[in-house]
């Protein structure tokens, strides 16, 4: 066995996590921006799934992928409308409007999948081709995983320093982080609350929109009913275990991401773990991590309540 | 110290505020100098907040008129009094616990419509800071600041707007000795700097220390404004207090023989919720058929004590003992009936009819409930007698607790914590924000069981109530206890003194 | 006791506002129905037949509500305290895989001890899986709502697991066990139908659940909670212990829907035999008020639309059942926007009166700026006890 886990085996596996890890990381960070101002967004699932869909929807009616990924990021971003309409306006409390919205998303794009496609039989569009880097590539183990990837994967990569750098280096960051941990005293110094959730929200649904393209544009060329799968949560799992920052965040999914290529591959190396255990970990280990380190695992203060200014 | 001549500021003309039931302010005047410290002076509910509110823009006044630099002026919010030159550090801390310094004074800056760059404020901070001797640290979040610090912190925040005027309500509650000095010495500079301040304190020692003019409000009205150079504190703590009822002692039983020692407290501590020792090292015992009066301002530490006396809050040292036995701390005293200062949040369970109130703490015993169900019409039945017992004005018992008066709800919770007979009774501002009757009402239920042989501890910050209800008065200041007075010696003047940390033990 | 003497209108308000919701729903059904060309009468007809035609079709019907039922029981019941059990979908599983190992571990055990015995391992495994978060919640102030989530999909690959290995069915190219023997199984109650004796215990388990939350002492404790932490903590109500206890009970509910499933409609376990049974039920709850009668009639609709769905489907009309899901979406959509609509309308007036002192008969408390509060705040701690008003029965 061990002959087999040589550099290629985690170079290719690394590539693999890698690309496993671009829709998801699109989704997370959307998801922490949110969060730090103060919006919870369950439906992070239902605005990936409606993305994978309008985005292949685009593409297919314009024939571009880029014109597609921007079709996936309107179908995120429509998610995220009505959940801020839902909360924001009529009060709703977030967790039940995230739920809901899961449900409703699924019911859309099954629907739109039929009334699209109907009973056409070819419903795949053009993906994205790898875009690989001279030189950078070529570096032994990680080179290939982040030098050799699609173009949108560098765009992922790249928005987590971005968010870094945004929430920590800028004052409209640290106007995001008073929405989300003490959004009165935000309003009392000037900060106007709704409008960063508002802000931040639809970040959140534009990303979390390409996140679902990524899936389907860059990667399948198709769209089948639930083509998610559940990473919605898995975001949501890497935002909480990442304690809400944007490195903990994408260090956390690449984690992830790496026990998912791993699990694929398990077997042909004859490990006999259940995979199913792998599959699991985002879970498992963000439960453990906050059932053991609540003190450094403070969501923001506000997070989930919505604010009602008087 | 020295007072400018020339036009006020400031001026505060005729000012008048009412709410539901309650005057707050009742035409009040006063006027502010350039460079004077002046001290607003006043028991709770004198009306200093909110007078200083209104001149903040957090309120608008139903009449009078607001004058700056002579002319006259009125903010819809407190933005348009910052951008107006006013700023109002406030008790309650307002700046976002988990930024730093420097990244709360950018948003500040920001809804000034100053852009400006983290660097760049910090810098301006820093010169800010050293300017006035304030030394904070720069990179740690508020939260992890000392209270002291934070304090500062607070005060550097609404100086980097550069304020003319400076409103700064109970500065040094929470601050040791050592830190109210260092706060005094900055007004001080900040006043001859330029800056028009306005405080409200209750702390004669530092009034006197600190201020230009002090001037004393009371029940709304304005009754004096002195010099601080001719004001003695035994004069102020007279003007604060007034005229006292001449304490009606025979109608509340006083003259009950008072038994054993039901209730023993020593050296207790405990801490508030944010973690600093709201009760330090007190020290009393109280007999059967005896009321003891806690006397206190606000934030005192009266609500903390009476919560671990009645094993809400957990002592960090110390020990309160009931009827010889060590409290066990793990939760609700069986033998101590609770009154607890906040009705709202702590007294009424809003979610309940008021049946379900009253039998709430006993629900789980005969006759209420057997085999885990419950048993309305036992249920119902004692709702109906206690609702007649303690002239609880309600529809009926199946209404909504939310529903009734404040009045009423007090009425019930006391129902629901005296209906057992306790042994104890911890009461907190039992009668706060109630009208005449049911303050009454409330009153006499409380003071008529010292005849059943219990033991009453009976919190306050209305001097009166005390000399009225109770036989021996305890005084809290920040925690310590000041004095212990019988009621019958006592004198108002007195127990301001030691209310406002005069006489400090 | 049970309810308090609130006006009758508006319990007509609360009983409108989930019937107006459902009824405008079905019309947005019908639109949708109209952009692709169907005819919105004959497709509900279809459904309706599929749902209610025959008393085969209810039968189906019921089985398809009994699970929803079950599990929105337990969410209403934990929601009363203001805790948020949206782990009930995982809850559902372990109840099912709980069941099987039942049935599999003891396949010579007489007829009703084995189904006896499953049941009340599905019960127990959905409190524990409920209890967890509890326990969470109650020690360290982590919100239920996370965590609850979290074990949902540990509860699904752990079944996933039990699936293809320990229980695995060699050759078998269907990840799902045998199907259980008949006397296995809850037996048919109503002969000609797949009416099975699941909808007797779900019948027992709604008057369990209205006895658990307005008759009994757990209950009182449950609402007091829901009040706020505070307030019934200063009663006297041991809140910690509350809180596991509500979590448990809810997911027992949870579990034994997941029994159900299993030993009464499926037969057998099965990859993915929740299709979102315990996220729907959170709608359900809401859409039922909190209150049993109504959590059974939106079940029952639900269940119904779900076998509507199906009864599309095989109408051959070429019309996507998942018009039914978005219907099912849309309509706690509409009662979150009634609710949200009646809930600003009362805070409108609730300022007003405290601005007027009308319905007061003496001072409202003064905070120390001298504002008069607000007369409901009712947030408790971090994500996941988010704002619950108006979610609770007035």
């Amino acid at each position: 066995m061990a002959s087999a886990v040589n550099e290629e085996y985690i170079s290719l596996l690394l590539v693999a996590a890698v690309s496993l890890a671009a829709p998801l990381l699109f989704a997370a960070i959307g998801e922490l921006i949110s969060e730090r101002a103060g919006v919870i967004n369950i439906e992070l699932e239902g605005m990936m799934l409606v993305g994978a869909f309008t985005g292949v929807w685009g593409a297919y009616l314009s024939g571009s992928v880029w014109v597609g990924f921007l079709a996936a990021a309107a179908g995120g971003l429509l998610v995220a409308l009505i959940h801020g309409v839902m909360c924001f306006v009529f009060l709703a409390n977030q967790v039940v409007s995230g739920v809901v919205l899961n449900i409703l998303a699924l019911g859309l794009t099954s629907f739109g999948l039929d009334a699209v496609f109907g009973s056409s039989l070819n419903r795949s569009v053009g993906t994205l081709d790898r875009v690989r880097i001279p030189v950078l590539a070529d570096i032994p183990f990680v080179g290939p995983a982040l030098f050799s990837q699609r173009l949108t994967v560098y765009v992922a990569i790249l928005l987590v320093p971005a968010t870094w750098w945004l929430l920590n280096r800028t004052a409209s960051g640290l106007a995001l982080k008073s929405a989300g941990e003490r959004p009165d005293a935000a309003e009392a110094l000037g900060v106007r609350v709704m409008r960063v959730r508002w802000v931040a929200l639809m970040a959140c649904g534009i990303l979390a929109g390409i996140g679902g393209g990524q899936l389907t544009l860059a990667g399948l060329g198709f769209f089948t009913p639930n083509v998610t799968a559940g990473r919605g949560f898995i975001a949501l799992a890497a935002v909480v275990f990442g304690k809400w920052n944007p490195i903990g965040a994408a260090a956390a999914v690449l984690l992830f991401a790496t026990a998912d290529a791993f699990q694929i591959r398990a077997q042909a190396l004859g490990i006999d773990l259940p995979y199913q255990l792998l599959v699991s970990l985002p879970y498992l280990a963000t439960l453990i991590a906050l059932a053991g380190l609540l003190r450094k695992m403070r969501p923001p203060a506000a997070l989930g309540i919505n604010y009602l200014p008087d | 110290m020295a007072m400018t001549d020339g036009e006020p500021i400031v001026v505060l003309e005729e000012i008048t505020k009412a709410y539901p039931g309650v005057l707050a302010n009742d035409e009040v005047t006063l006027d502010l100098f350039p460079r004077e410290i002046h001290t607003i002076l006043g028991e709770n509910g004198a009306g200093k907040t909110t007078l200083m509110g209104i001149l903040s823009g957090l309120h608008r006044p139903d009449a009078g008129r607001i004058l700056l630099r002579g002319e006259e002026v009125s903010f819809q919010n407190a933005r348009e009094a910052l951008a107006h030159g006013i700023g109002y550090v406030q008790q309650h801390f307002s700046l976002i616990p988990t930024l730093t310094v420097a990244q709360n004074a950018v948003l500040a800056l920001r809804a000034g419509g100053v852009r400006i760059s983290l660097s760049a404020t910090a810098d301006r901070m820093g010169a800010l800071a050293r300017r006035y001797g304030i030394d904070i640290e720069q990179d740690v979040a508020v939260e992890d600041l000392g209270v002291g610090d934070q304090q500062r912190a607070e005060i550097l925040k609404a100086l980097i707007r550069e304020p003319d005027v400076l409103i700064l309500d109970e500065p040094s509650a929470l601050l040791t000795p050592q830190e109210a000095g260092e706060l005094s010495s900055l007004l001080r500079t900040l006043a001859s700097e330029g800056v028009a301040i306005f405080l409200i304190s209750h702390k004669l020692e530092e009034v006197l220390s600190v201020s230009d003019r002090v001037s004393v409000l009371r029940r709304g009205r304005h009754v004096q404004t002195l010099a601080a150079s001719v004001a003695t504190k035994e004069r102020l703590a007279e003007l604060m207090i007034g005229e006292l009822r001449a304490p009606d002692r025979s109608t509340h039983g006083r003259d009950t023989a008072v038994g054993d020692v039901r209730l023993r407290v020593e050296d207790l501590w405990v801490k508030d919720d944010r973690g600093s020792d709201a009760v330090q090292g007190v020290t009393f015992e109280v007999r059967a058929g005896e009321i003891l009066g806690i006397a206190g301002i606000e934030g005192s530490g009266q609500v903390e004590l009476t919560e671990a006396l009645a094993g809400m809050r957990k002592a960090t040292r110390g020990t309160v003992s009931i009827d010889g036995r060590p409290s066990d701390r793990s939760g609700r005293e069986q033998t101590v009936a609770h009154v607890p200062a906040d009705r709202l949040r702590s007294g009424l369970v809003r979610s309940l009819t008021v049946e379900e109130n009253l039998v709430l703490p006993v629900a789980s015993t005969e006759p209420f409930s057997r085999f885990g169900l419950l048993r309305p019409s036992a249920i119902r039945a004692r709702a109906r007698d206690l609702i007649r017992r303690f002239d609880i004005r309600v529809r009926g018992p199946e209404v909504l607790a939310l529903t009734l008066s404040g009045g009423n709800q007090q009425k019930m919770v006391l129902a629901r914590e005296l209906a057992g007979r306790p042994g104890v009774i911890v009461c907190c501002y039992p009668a706060r924000g109630l009208d005449f009757a049911a303050t009454e009402s409330v009153q006499t239920e409380i003071a008529s069981r010292r005849g059943d042989g219990t033991a009453i501890v009976y919190a306050s910050v209305d001097l009166d109530e005390l000399l009225e209800l109770t036989d021996r008065i305890v005084v809290l200041h920040r925690g310590r206890m000041t004095g212990e007075v019988r009621t019958s010696d006592a004198t108002a003047e007195q127990l301001g003194l030691l209310m406002t940390g005069a006489d400090a033990a | 006791m049970t309810l308090p003497r609130v006006s009758s209108r508006r319990v007509a308000v609360q009983i409108m506002i989930p019937v107006a919701a459902v009824v405008l729903s079905l019309a947005t059904g019908a639109l949708l129905l109209l952009a692709v060309g169907a005819d919105p009468i004959s497709a509900y007809e279809s459904m309706f037949r599929a749902a209610f035609g025959s008393l085969f079709s209810t039968s189906i019907t019921i089985g398809k509500a009994m699970p929803r039922l079950l599990a929105a029981l337990g969410i209403a019941l934990a929601l009363r305290a203001g805790l948020w059990n949206i782990g009930a979908e995982g809850q559902i599983y372990v109840g099912g895989v709980a069941s099987t190992a039942v049935v599999l571990g003891a396949p010579d055990v007489s007829f009703p001890v084995v189904l006896v015995a499953a049941m009340v391992a599905g019960t127990l495994a959905g409190a524990v899986w409920g209890a967890i978060p509890g326990v969470l919640r109650a020690t360290r102030g982590i919100s239920e709502v996370i965590t609850s989530l979290m074990l949902v999909y540990v509860a699904i690959q752990l079944t996933n697991y039990l699936l293809e290995s320990p229980w695995v069915v060699p050759h078998s190219t269907f990840p799902a066990t045998e199907p259980f023997a008949s006397e296995h199984r809850l037996p048919i109650i109503w002969p000609g139908t797949l009416l099975n004796a699941g909808a007797v215990i779900a019948a027992l388990a709604v008057v369990l659940a209205w006895v658990l939350s307005s008759r009994s002492t757990f209950g009182l404790e449950l609402r007091a909670l829901g009040g706020g932490e505070q307030a019934a903590r200063f009663a006297g109500v041991r809140v910690k212990r509350i809180v596991v206890a509500a979590m448990a009970v809810s997911g027992a509910f949870a579990g034994l829907a997941g029994s159900v499933e299993i030993l009464g409609v499926r037969g057998r376990l099965l990859e993915g035999f929740s299709p979102g049974y315990g996220f729907e039920a959170i709608a359900i709850a809401l859409i039922g008020r909190l209150q049993p009668a109504g959590i059974l009639l939106a079940a029952v609709l639900f269940g119904a639309l779900d076998a509507g769905a199906a009864g599309l489907l095989t109408s051959g009309k070429g019309v996507p059942s998942s018009i039914v899901q978005i219907t099912e979406a849309m309509a706690v959509v509409y009662v979150l926007i009634a609710l949200g609509i009646n809930e600003k309308l009362s805070r409108r007036r609730r300022a007003r009166e405290a601005l007027t002192g009308v319905r007061r008969d003496d001072a409202e408390d003064l905070d120390q700026a001298g504002n008069v509060p607000a007369l409901d705040t009712s947030v408790t701690t971090g994500i996941g006890s988010a704002d619950v008003e108006g979610w609770h029965r007035p």
